[in-house]
């Protein structure tokens, strides 16, 4: 692993980014494993989950409209929030909801031409 | 649809993330079996989420089996004597029990509930939850106490916390916090050093913890309160006064700043967390279920009033549910 590929940490606010802290949580609250352990893993996650998001989901698509609440873009990053949005998945699945988040990192990594 | 893939995908970037993580776990010199824990924690808030079908999820039983298997839900429903309250039985638990452990499990949280709200005595209600684990075949019910066993039992042995809105210690009567807190007491002093260790460090992963459950940063300056304060009598005075006061933000985040270096029983103001400012930031945005989705732009261009974007490799939670795109495009207006 090259020290010098550093990954995004946007996805550690997902379910399963979520769901990993809250057992390294457990574990350290435990004593079972040092907090700079649970930090080394972290970031395998990162780098792990925007692997497998890059590989493994190529051709899933996704669109979506709806109204903007609100914008925000700051060191790089869009913050979108969105009401009243109706997502279409592959195979006119359609989603409806009222409200949602949107955070947006740069495809391109700082540093990267 | 995008969520099918979802458990699989989950169960590989949890390999990989395992499988990555042993020699990182061998060089801190950390045992494989907590790795393994590790990967069976996770794996159980995943589920326990709900956010997709995962290939690791139990097969819901059909029927309790008249054996060891539903066991548990059979022994509620044979022992209405326990009840003191006057025999109103707890309903039967639904059958989506995977073993034992997990019927167990939910037993066990029933039990807390209807004690709680039947105010039947805890001693009571620790019985039948001790009942109710030894004949799922779980061990470790003695060591709980009865006040912790509104927690869930890996059949491993590990335990999860339960913290699901309310603790269940406020409830309990004083002589049952007392032996908690002597658990604890008796506990740090095996264990000074590691504790000491563990609440001067202030790791980033207890602060984030932080903004997400200010509960669960709570019970974790619980248990260096018992170790921090000076002497017995004064703390377990402020001990009582905080077990009694769960769901209070300002006092937790106050005992958290006095164990971090005060040192002094005495009050101190609430130093404003720098946390809190994202925190109630964050609150504003996230007020509902916290739909998010989490992806990278290409583009993101406005024209007038109307906005489009193209987006890529992206997580998106909404109604409780999870989906992954590799390509995204959105268009709305201002």
């Amino acid at each position: 692993m090259s020290a010098s590929n550093v990954y995004y940490e946007l996805y550690r606010r997902s379910s399963i980014g979520v769901a990993l802290i809250d057992s390294l949580d457990e574990l350290i609250k435990d004593s079972k494993i040092q907090p700079q352990l649970a930090m080394k893993i972290l970031s395998t996650f990162d780098r792990s989950i925007s692997e497998a998001l890059t590989d493994k989901v190529k051709s899933t698509r996704l669109s979506f409209k709806g109204h903007l609440d609100t914008y925000r873009f700051c060191d790089d990053v869009w913050t979108f929030i969105i009401l009243d949005v109706h997502f279409k998945m592959e195979g006119n699945e359609a989603i409806v909801a009222d409200k949602i988040k949107i955070v947006a990192n740069n495809v391109k990594k700082p540093g990267e031409p | 649809m995008s969520n099918n893939i979802v458990g699989n995908a989950y169960r590989d970037i949890i390999e990989d993330v395992i499988n990555s993580s042993r020699i990182d776990f061998e060089d801190s010199g950390v045992d494989e079996t907590t790795l393994r824990e590790l990967q069976l924690l996770w794996q159980e808030r995943l589920t326990m989420s709900g956010v997709a079908i995962f290939p690791w999820d139990p097969e819901p039983m059909p029927e309790p089996e008249p054996q060891n298997g539903g066991t548990a839900v059979n022994y509620e429903m044979s022992s209405p004597s326990l009840y003191a309250g006057g025999g109103v039985p707890i309903s039967a638990t639904p059958q989506a029990f995977s073993n034992p452990a997990m019927a167990a499990m939910r037993a066990a949280q029933h039990i807390q509930e209807f004690a709680r709200e039947e105010r039947v005595p805890a001693e009571i209600a620790d019985e039948s939850i001790k009942g109710v684990m030894k004949r799922a075949g779980l061990e470790d019910a003695g060591d709980l106490d009865g006040a912790n066993s509104g927690g869930l039992i890996l059949p491993g042995g590990g335990r999860i916390a339960q913290v699901d809105g309310s603790s269940d210690e406020p409830e309990l009567p004083r002589e049952a916090v007392d032996r908690l807190l002597e658990l604890h007491i008796l506990r740090q002093k095996s264990g000074k050093s590691e504790a000491a260790g563990r609440h001067s460090l202030p790791s980033n992963i207890t602060l984030r913890r932080n903004r997400q459950s200010r509960k669960i940063e709570f019970i974790l300056s619980q248990v260096d309160g018992a170790l921090d304060s000076s002497d017995d009598d004064d703390s377990d005075d402020d001990d009582d006064d905080d077990i009694a006061n769960v769901g209070a933000g300002g006092s937790s985040a106050g005992r958290r700043k006095n164990n971090a270096g005060d040192d002094s029983d005495a009050i101190n103001s609430d130093l404003d967390d720098p946390d809190d400012e994202i925190n109630s930031q964050d609150d504003e945005e996230n007020e509902d279920s916290g739909m998010i989705m989490l992806c990278l732009y290409d583009k993101v261009t406005r024209t007038k009033n109307k906005w489009k974007c193209v987006l890529k490799d992206g997580v998106v939670n909404v109604n409780g549910k999870d989906y992954l795109f590799g390509k995204g495009s959105g268009e709305y207006e201002w």
